[in-house]
């Protein structure tokens, strides 16, 4: 085969590629090519726009040190357990991922709402969360905590199950193994996992929209604030969303930074 | 220390298609269990740690049950006191030389006995000589040195037993032959009942007085080196003791 064909064909699969990139890359370029810094300021400037970002920032923290809270332990017993019925739950737990947002929005509304399946059974109607920041909260925590889960689980299956042995041959508590030893050893897939379920809360939009409505201030969230803005002023849309895309690239970059050390941190000491 | 002079195991188990059934006694001091690729060495010490389970047995060391199927005891493993070292040591990536030994000593005691753990660990280090190692990373320390550590690490709660799964294995031929005399004459010292797994030759004879063999989930001989040498009761043991002996 001559050189000119091997380039050619080399060629062919680089151009095929990069034609991808480049659609993935060129609209987000746009959101920072097609504006000017005093049409980003100005954007910034709409009264929807603070509020939102306040919420997005409160609601979102608060989610995350929920999915944290609970997710951390969830993903150990995951991890460590062998039966069925815990695999069985891990599908279910992972489901969220895959499902639409807005099926996502109606599950919790059927759940949760006024009319929900547990209201009136586990708590009064006037505790229905819907429609409140707390359902903003809630929506968060149902599509953002399957990914911490999931990550969580991976970097705690590769602890080297002789290190978990030998701590309890000294007399380790499960506690105290899942404190000083797993959760230092699974620390940089923690954090990543932590960030990717940031990311998605910062983002949610269709659950949000169904289960808690678009109420300034109280659950119109940063997406949700894009959505009126558009219907206002694009530039508001636009800055906003650049305020999105910087954070999310911060965000990814952490993920990328902490799953680059995951293996050493995890592994045996042969 | 004042150990127990004996560590009785008698057990039987299914490990996947593998049959272990294991009678055997230690003295106060090292007996060396060799055998085939897939005998069931390394599933014997999981079955005595606790962490596989076993169909009926039996286990004592000194005058403490810790498992007995008939009478309904199966202590767990963080009951057991044993004091065991995995092929590659286990070490904690994330602690130093000092902080694996203070894992071990605070996982074993009170909180109200931890002032005397720095002095037991300072002990530790100066007996195996690592005193000058302490405040080092796991990941900076040679073979040798990851090993004694384990050792010192085990041996830190006072194990009543001690369990070695190829305790030299992950050395390379000049380091293992340094650590095997270490090894050897340290282990005698302990007078603590001990079960050194090993594939190799001159660990089983260099490392204990008494050596078991086990094939395809039994002990097939047990006895001295020069037990085996003299009448081996198959034909793995002969050519076990073969690969010991120089070239002809």
């Amino acid at each position: 085969m001559s050189v000119l064909r091997l380039r050619a064909e080399r060629w062919v699969l680089v151009v095929t590629g990069c034609a991808l990139a480049a659609f993935l890359i060129l609209p987000l370029l746009a959101l920072f090519a097609t504006t000017t810094i005093p049409d980003f300021a100005t954007g910034l400037g709409y009264s929807l726009v603070w509020p939102a970002l306040r919420l997005s920032l409160l609601t979102t923290l608060t989610s995350l040190g929920l999915v944290l809270l609970f997710g951390t332990p969830l993903a150990w017993v995951l991890a460590r357990a062998q039966s069925r019925l815990v695999r069985a739950i891990e599908t279910a737990v992972q489901l969220p991922i895959v499902i639409p947002p807005a099926v996502a929005g109606v599950a919790l509304l059927l759940a949760f709402g006024r009319r929900g399946m547990l209201t009136g059974r586990l708590y009064p109607q006037s505790w229905a969360a819907a429609f409140s920041t707390t359902a903003v909260v809630m929506a968060e925590v149902f599509v953002s905590a399957p990914f911490f889960v999931q990550a969580a689980t991976s970097a705690f299956r590769r602890i080297d199950e002789r290190l978990v042995i030998v701590a309890r041959s000294f007399g380790a508590t499960p506690l105290r193994v899942f404190f000083r030893l797993a959760l230092p050893l699974a620390a940089p897939g923690l954090i990543a996992g932590a960030a990717m379920s940031w990311a998605r809360a910062l983002g949610e939009f269709g659950a949000t929209l169904m289960f808690a409505g678009n109420l300034e201030g109280q659950t119109q969230t940063l997406p949700l604030a894009i959505y009126t803005a558009l219907e206002i002023d694009l530039r508001a849309a636009q800055a906003i969303s650049i305020v999105l895309v910087i954070v999310a690239f911060v965000l990814l970059l952490t993920v990328r930074a902490a799953l680059s050390r995951a293996p050493k941190a995890g592994g045996p000491t042969p | 220390m004042n150990a127990p002079l004996a560590l009785q195991v008698n057990i039987k188990a299914r490990v996947g298609r593998l049959v272990l059934e294991v009678e055997l006694e230690t003295g106060p001091g090292p007996l060396i269990i060799i055998g085939p690729n897939g005998s069931g060495k390394t599933s014997l010490l999981s079955l005595i740690l606790g962490v596989l389970p076993v169909e009926s047995g039996y286990l004592q060391i000194g005058q403490n049950v810790i498992l007995d199927t008939e009478r309904g005891i199966d202590k767990p493993l963080e009951h057991r006191q044993l004091g065991y070292v995995p092929q590659d040591y286990a070490l904690f990536p994330h602690l130093t030389v000092r902080e694996n030994i203070a894992f071990a000593i605070a996982s074993s005691k009170p909180q109200s006995m931890l002032p005397s753990s720095a002095q037991r660990v300072t002990e530790l280090l100066s007996e195996l000589s690592l005193s000058a190692r302490g405040g080092q990373r796991i990941q900076t320390l040679s073979g040798g040195e990851k090993q004694r550590v384990a050792l010192a690490r085990a041996l830190s709660v006072s194990p009543h037993a001690l369990l070695l799964d190829e305790p030299l294995s992950a050395l390379d031929v000049h380091s293992r032959r340094e650590v095997r005399g270490f090894l050897a004459e340290y282990l005698q010292r302990l007078e603590l009942p001990t079960l050194v797994v090993t594939h190799d030759a001159a660990d089983a004879q260099q490392l204990g007085d008494r050596i078991a063999v086990l094939e395809d989930g039994r002990i097939t001989q047990c006895g001295a080196w020069g037990e085996l040498v003299a009448r081996p009761a198959t034909r793995f043991v002969e050519e076990f003791i073969s690969s010991a002996m120089p070239p002809s």
